[in-house]
């Protein structure tokens, strides 16, 4: 019987470890991906000085390691899925010894397995705090496996604030452990684990970190995870209610271990529900197929989400890269966000903002904001690195022909495994001066003068980049469509005068929404051709314009289907978002 | 046998993990410490040979000869032998002869000067970034070791700015915390103290010295303000939208200012002390409407009178030497023997450290000539200099290596002026300049270790009632 029992614990553990590889691999790939963008592994000085100087060293250095190979798609979830069976034999090794006359329950090991797979869902959380569990649990097993001595309670008592050192913040959960471990051996060693609690906390002072980095470390509350971090105290809570179950002897009795297998397969299916997570899937999917120019995955993505804030922007960004961000502007649908064009990176906003933004702001040729984002984006990471923003800060300098920068970023991407490649191309394209095309044609969209602009305004840059560089019609194209997105009809005419009436050659052709958008406040037969006239429009829309005029005049609500896709009906039709108005 | 199946499969991804040290992006050593002159003090100056593995090193001088060796393309001198070796060679020239294999041969000089130079460094170490977000460290740095100590870190003080920490080398000293606790901690006869330095009638301390004797601070109060520019080659424009200058007494804890420098036709900042204490040398330009005319913000160095008696500031400014077209003057730092005041020179504006022109001149307090020192600057911006108690050491921030990030370099400067080249402060491991992705802000000199940390600073900033300093007419 306990042989049968043993062998439906194993089963059941083993088929959380395959169903959390299969939610992990199926569910977040993207999501775990993204770890590897906004972290970086170095082994050097600067880096293991900032190492050793907080805590959690051992958890960090093999955490950073880790994630390294999170940008495989098989890889990662295998990772994340051998960390979880470290903590769940571990957790099953430390009560066998903590409590050798009663049996395996080693179901309830995987309790904080399920929580811990749901957080590793969460693009910031760092794989060094997994790994931190890991290695407590570890330790517990290795201080269970101690024979009693008179100094027993001091190696106790030491263990917990040496494995905040170690592991960082779950050093708590040794303690946990620990207290669970000595509970029946009388007040010196529960007092020294106690002590050891008093002693980690005195140290995250020593370490300058406040309370509640103490108690989330290495994960950083504040800006990175906001709010959020505080579920980090459930596996401490989890912890305590296993515990507490396990001294009550009834929960071991067979009949009751019975009922744990719905209990946590309730609790395994609400952590899954929560690990789909789509939308935050796909935001970071749309984001990372940007980083690795998947233009096309990214164009086809959007075009499905586009209602979405971070879908409609890249649908736009894929425009402006192919020349035509007015032609597919009002494209497949009517409502578009309020951040459409421009994302917002202020603080409070989130870090994905941050790092997208500079997708656009490089099209549009603003350099000077596009490294304001990335430096941003790389300082609110926990170690203040990205490699991701590295790689963007690299561009940034190869556009602005500032090489000395770029081999500076270069050199210290060259010095990780997953970057090396892409960085010594680049290097000995700088060397060799055979700078790739890309590179030189948003260099040719920068501004060769020199004007000033308040920090987050980016019309007066776009402003100052159109007027500047005739040839960037990218940023005109951005500031045109932010007016008519706007339904600022009357701007967008001076603007358009301003940068196309006086530049215009005879093969261009107006994009159509520009010349919907030029009739609008036509209001007579003879301005219309006056209009018509001063800005080559096309019969084809002059004609539809007419059309729907007069249709409106009979019915105002009759023409609106026959309209869609114009301006006008954008216009009409579409409410403007109540910031907007 | 299924925890050893794990262990083998994270051993073969540790192997998978390691790689081989990559092509180094420099050429030759870095950093660059070919002849140079030296404090008989320094820490050893460690240092990198590109793409180099077994380097030999031999140092000859006129007491001896001394061998050091170097593996994977570093040299790090043991920090007891490096000592002796300038113990004995101190006033000497040394002649280093470095090898790296077949392919690299180098022969420099290395003068042991007889000036020590300041036991302690410190510096902000921040992101370059546009914008304050976290992770702000005031460091003290052991100028004869590689020992450091924090004495700020924001992210225990509510991720508020600290600004840069200021010496007068006599155990005085000062920080001001910004945020809604913020402060100016200051540090006298080995006390701390917090204060607040804004008044009904005045603005707060931002760049400011101390007298020797600690008694009085001189501060600029201003409200500063960026701008983006938008040319790529260059980054941001920090300026006042107004400033004057404010004189602080330590002893009756009260702020004054004067007619002279304050108002609004002139934006008076960066004010010091000369070594008397009875001038202020300050920058002063005629306001203009920022930032449309931050170009023409053109700074004077000036001087005003001061009163160490009354604590008081004269009623009249002089400009010693008026700015031109493309050249604006800013923190003017006068030498503890009061024969030299050093300034940072740009085409215009008031924060040089983004102007990759800037750079430090040396102006002969006795006979007014100026030196550009063309051995001393370089391209990158030369800013924030600070003197050594003796004078005869400079440390500032120049970003000449990559024009981002800054690093700490120090050059000597001889009792007839001359300067020697600088080099960077030493690191154990220089690649920490390398892969450092913050700049060093205002390195100063002093010779007295501060007497509090991080720590203290943080419960500073979150627990102390800031002492409100009086308006005095």
């Amino acid at each position: 019987m306990a042989e049968k029992s043993k062998a439906e614990d194993f089963i059941f553990a083993a088929g959380v470890l395959i169903v959390s590889w299969v939610m992990l691999f199926a569910d977040a790939p993207f999501r775990l991906d993204f770890k590897e963008q906004i972290s970086i592994f170095l082994f050097d000085a600067d880096r293991i000085s900032w190492y050793l100087s907080n805590p959690a060293v051992v958890s960090s250095v093999i955490g950073d390691w880790l994630t390294q190979f999170y940008t495989n798609r098989v890889m990662a979830p295998t990772l994340s899925v051998i960390l979880f069976a470290a903590i769940i034999i571990g957790l099953k090794d430390f009560f066998r010894k903590a409590e050798p006359n009663r049996p395996d329950c080693l179901p309830l090991m995987t309790v904080p397995v399920l929580l811990e797979g749901y957080f590793m869902t969460f693009p910031n959380y760092p794989v060094s705090a997994t790994v931190g569990l890991a290695i407590s649990v570890w330790a517990a097993v290795g201080l269970a496996s101690l024979k009693n001595s008179g100094y027993s309670f001091l190696i106790y008592g030491l263990s917990v604030p040496v494995m905040f050192v170690i592991a960082g913040a779950h050093a708590f959960t040794l303690a946990l452990l620990l207290a669970f471990l000595k509970r029946k051996d009388g007040i010196a060693s529960l007092l020294a684990i106690a002590t050891g609690v008093v002693i980690l906390i005195i140290c995250g002072r020593f370490y300058n970190l406040t309370l509640l980095h103490t108690f989330l470390w290495p994960v950083w509350p504040g800006y990175i995870i906001p709010h959020k971090a505080l579920i980090l105290l459930m596996p401490w809570l989890v912890l305590t209610v296993m515990i507490l179950a396990l001294f009550y002897e009834k929960v071991m009795d067979a009949r009751w271990l019975r009922c744990l297998y719905p209990m946590i397969f309730i609790l395994g299916t609400s952590v899954s529900g929560a690990l789909k997570n789509d939308e935050l899937e796909r935001t970071v999917k749309i984001g990372t197929l940007a980083y690795h120019e998947q233009w096309k995955e990214v164009r086809l993505l959007a075009q499905q989400n586009m209602g979405k804030p971070y879908y409609a922007y890249y649908w736009n960004v894929c425009n402006a890269r192919e020349g035509s961000l007015p032609q597919d502007l009002l494209k497949g649908r009517w409502s578009l966000p309020e951040n459409a064009l421009f994302l917002s990176t202020g603080r409070g906003d989130p870090y994905f903002s941050m790092m997208y933004f500079t997708d656009a702001l490089l099209e549009m040729g603003d350099i000077s904001q596009a490294t304001d984002c990335a430096l941003l984006a790389q300082t609110v990471m926990p170690g203040h690195y990205s490699t991701r923003m590295l790689r963007r800060l690299v561009q940034i300098a190869v556009v602005t022909a500032d090489y000395d920068v770029a081999r500076k970023y270069l050199n210290i991407l060259m010095r990780t495994r997953n970057h090396r490649a892409w960085a010594q191309d680049l290097l000995e394209s700088i060397e060799t001066d055979d700078i790739p095309k890309q590179y030189l044609i948003w260099r040719s969209r920068t501004a060769p003068r020199d004007r000033f602009f308040a920090q987050g305004d980016i019309r007066s840059s776009l402003a100052i980049l159109a007027q500047e560089s005739p040839d960037n019609k990218v940023a005109a194209d951005y500031l045109l469509c932010s007016n008519l997105l706007e339904k600022k009809v009357n701007t967008f005419v001076s603007l358009y005068d301003k940068y196309y009436l006086n530049s215009l050659d005879r093969t261009f052709v107006v994009p159509d929404l520009y010349q919907e958008a030029l009739l609008v406040n036509v209001s007579s037969r003879e301005s219309l051709i006056e209009t018509a006239r001063k800005y080559s429009l096309s019969q084809e829309v002059v004609d539809k314009y007419i059309h729907f005029m007069d249709a409106r005049s009979a019915d105002p609500n009759v023409l609106i289907d026959e309209a869609r896709g114009t301006y006008w009906h954008y216009l009409m039709a579409v409410k403007l978002n109540n910031n907007q108005q | 046998m299924k925890n050893r199946n794990i262990i083998y499969l994270l051993l073969a991804l540790v192997l998978a993990g390691c790689s081989s040290r990559p092509q180094d992006t420099f050429q030759g050593m870095f950093p660059d410490y070919t002849d140079i002159t030296i404090p008989c003090n320094i820490a050893p100056l460690n240092f990198r040979i590109a793409n180099a593995s077994a380097i030999k090193v031999q140092v000859k001088g006129v007491n001896g000869e001394y061998k050091f060796s170097g593996h994977r393309g570093l040299v790090k001198f043991p920090v007891r032998k490096w000592h002796r070796m300038l113990s004995a060679e101190t006033g000497n020239t040394l002649t280093v002869n470095v090898t790296a294999g077949e392919n690299y041969r180098d022969s420099f000089t290395w003068t042991v000067a007889q000036d020590s130079i300041d036991k302690y460094m410190s510096y902000r170490l921040i992101e370059p970034a546009y914008e304050v977000w976290s992770g702000i460290q005031i460091e003290q740095r052991d100028m004869e070791s590689f020992g450091s100590r924090l004495l700020g870190d924001n992210r225990n003080a509510e991720q508020c700015c600290m600004n840069c920490h200021t010496s007068n080398r006599n155990g005085t000293s000062f920080m001001h915390l910004r945020g809604a606790k913020g402060g100016t901690i200051l540090t006298r006869g080995g006390r701390n103290y917090k204060l607040n330095t804004k008044t009904d009638n005045t603005g707060g301390g931002v760049y400011g010295d101390i007298t020797s004797d600690g008694r009085y601070a001189v501060f600029t109060t201003a409200d500063i303000t960026f701008a983006i520019h938008s040319r790529t080659d260059m980054r941001m424009e920090v300026y006042d939208k107004r400033s004057d200058l404010v004189v602080v007494d330590f002893d009756n804890l009260t702020v004054t200012d004067s007619p002279s420098t304050s108002g609004d036709e002139f934006q008076e900042t960066f004010p010091c002390f000369s070594a008397d204490g009875r001038t202020i040398f300050f920058c002063r330009a005629r306001h203009l409407t920022q930032p449309d005319s931050i170009d023409h913000m053109h700074y004077d160095l000036a001087v005003v009178e001061f009163d160490p008696e009354t604590g008081r500031m004269g009623d009249r400014v002089i400009t010693i030497i008026p700015a031109g077209e493309n050249l604006s003057f800013s923190h003017p730092k006068a030498s503890p023997d009061g024969r030299w005041l050093m300034v940072t020179a740009a085409q215009y504006g008031t924060f040089p450290v983004w102007h990759k022109e800037s750079e430090l001149w040396l102006i002969d307090l006795q006979t007014r000539r100026i030196d550009v020192l063309p051995q001393v600057n370089a391209y990158g911006a030369d800013t924030y200099h600070s003197w050594s108690g003796n004078s005869r050491w400079v440390a500032f921030a120049s970003k000449r290596d990559d024009l981002v990030y800054g690093r700490p370099y120090i050059a000597y400067i001889g009792p007839d002026g001359k300067a020697g080249k600088p080099f960077v402060l030493p690191q154990k491991d220089p690649d920490k300049y390398l892969t450092m992705l913050k700049s060093f802000n205002l390195p100063e000199l002093y010779a007295i270790p501060e007497i509090y940390n991080a720590r203290e600073t943080a419960s500073f900033y979150k627990d102390v009632e800031a002492v409100q300093l009086k308006y005095k007419q």
